[in-house]
């Protein structure tokens, strides 16, 4: 194995993806695996698992990659003619429930509306919550990206 | 001939939805298979690639041309996923996880039984196994084993488009193989 013959594992990387990157000394590394079962071995091992990872790649027959392109424009199409909407999904991903969450909504709007029937510690507690709801919402696609890779990194 | 892309998303900045049509189906199996590829499941892949085609649409002001527009949908698909993943993780948390999916999102198939795949034995396993194998790899060795192996981008491409550096990209290659490569059985088979 490359552990004990001690050829590093990075240039049989080097070898194992060589077909798609232009590595350099690969006779060198070709030579190492010829005279030695384990590298050989683990080359092998290397190359297999990638064929079966890209062998699950799917392809539909065309009729259901249609059936999929038809549901996304009438997604969109419901979107655009409502705009609502789109602040109503966050509401129903934030209180779990269409019915409940557009409830909620006319609440939440309503009570912005008619403030005197809240008191101003509520009324805050409300903002911050749709401030924040709102900003991961509307966050910069790219900066949500970074978002969640700083969220996954902290084991969140 | 294929439009180039600036020309179609030009129209769908104008709400052309024969642009739209035209986008998806030019990159729909792609975005598809490289969700399939973090997750190796048929229903997230299909509700996730169908969200990103929503959000690029919804956000298509924000694409400006300075990137490739690849580089843009790949950015906003991990987007989709990893906020796909959040959603599905708050929403295990909550006892009837079926009542509080929103209705929108409710699919009422399963894409497997929908296309009607059938599976042999093995090849069922082997795919067990690859997501075993995902699992147990951080966010961004999934995403440069799948760029590699799935989209067959080279190390100098990956690092352009997670903005990491060539040996950075070459280590996570290089655990994540490993890691695949004991857990499938690589070479055993
Ligand atoms: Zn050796």
């Amino acid at each position: 194995m490359s552990d004990k013959c001690g050829f590093p594992r990075d240039r049989l990387m080097e070898y194992v993806y060589s077909g798609t990157e232009e590595a350099k000394d690969i006779a060198e590394i070709e030579a190492h695996i010829k005279g030695c079962a384990g590298c050989a071995e683990k080359a092998a091992g290397y190359k297999s698992a990638i064929k079966a990872y890209s062998e699950i790649k799917v392809d539909f027959s065309e009729d259901v990659w249609d059936i999929q392109r038809q549901e996304i424009i009438r997604k969109i199409r419901k979107e655009r003619k409502d705009p609502f909407a789109a602040v109503l999904k966050v509401f129903s991903f934030v209180f779990g429930h269409k019915k409940l969450g557009f409830a909620l909504l006319l609440v939440a709007l309503a009570g912005v509306w008619a403030g005197h029937y809240r008191n101003q510690a509520a009324l805050q507690r409300d903002r911050v919550m749709i401030e924040k709801v709102d900003v991961l919402e509307n966050m910069e696609i790219l900066e949500r990206l970074d978002f969640y890779r700083d969220l996954a990194e902290l084991g969140i | 001939m294929e439009r180039e892309d600036r020309d179609i998303i030009q129209d769908i900045k104008k709400g052309s939805e024969a642009a739209m049509n035209e986008l998806i189906k030019k990159y729909q199996k792609r975005v598809y298979n490289m969700v399939y590829g973090m997750c190796v499941n048929y229903d997230t892949a299909w509700d996730v690639s169908q969200e990103v085609f929503i959000k690029v649409v919804r956000n298509i002001d924000s694409f400006r041309g300075d990137s490739s527009f690849w580089t843009f949908l790949y950015r906003v698909t991990m987007n989709a996923f990893y906020d796909f993943k959040r959603k599905e993780k708050v929403r295990s948390r909550v006892a009837n996880y079926t009542d509080t999916k929103a209705e929108d999102e409710k699919r009422v198939f399963e894409v497997r039984d929908m296309l009607n795949i059938e599976e042999d034995f093995e090849k069922k396993e082997a795919k067990e196994r690859i997501k075993e194998a995902l699992d147990g790899l951080t966010d961004v060795q999934k995403e440069v084993f799948m760029l590699k192996n799935m989209e067959g981008l080279k190390i100098r491409e990956i690092s352009a488009v997670l903005k990491i550096s060539d040996g950075t990209v070459k280590s996570h290659l290089s655990r994540a193989t490993e890691k695949i490569k004991s857990i499938t059985g690589g070479g055993k088979q």
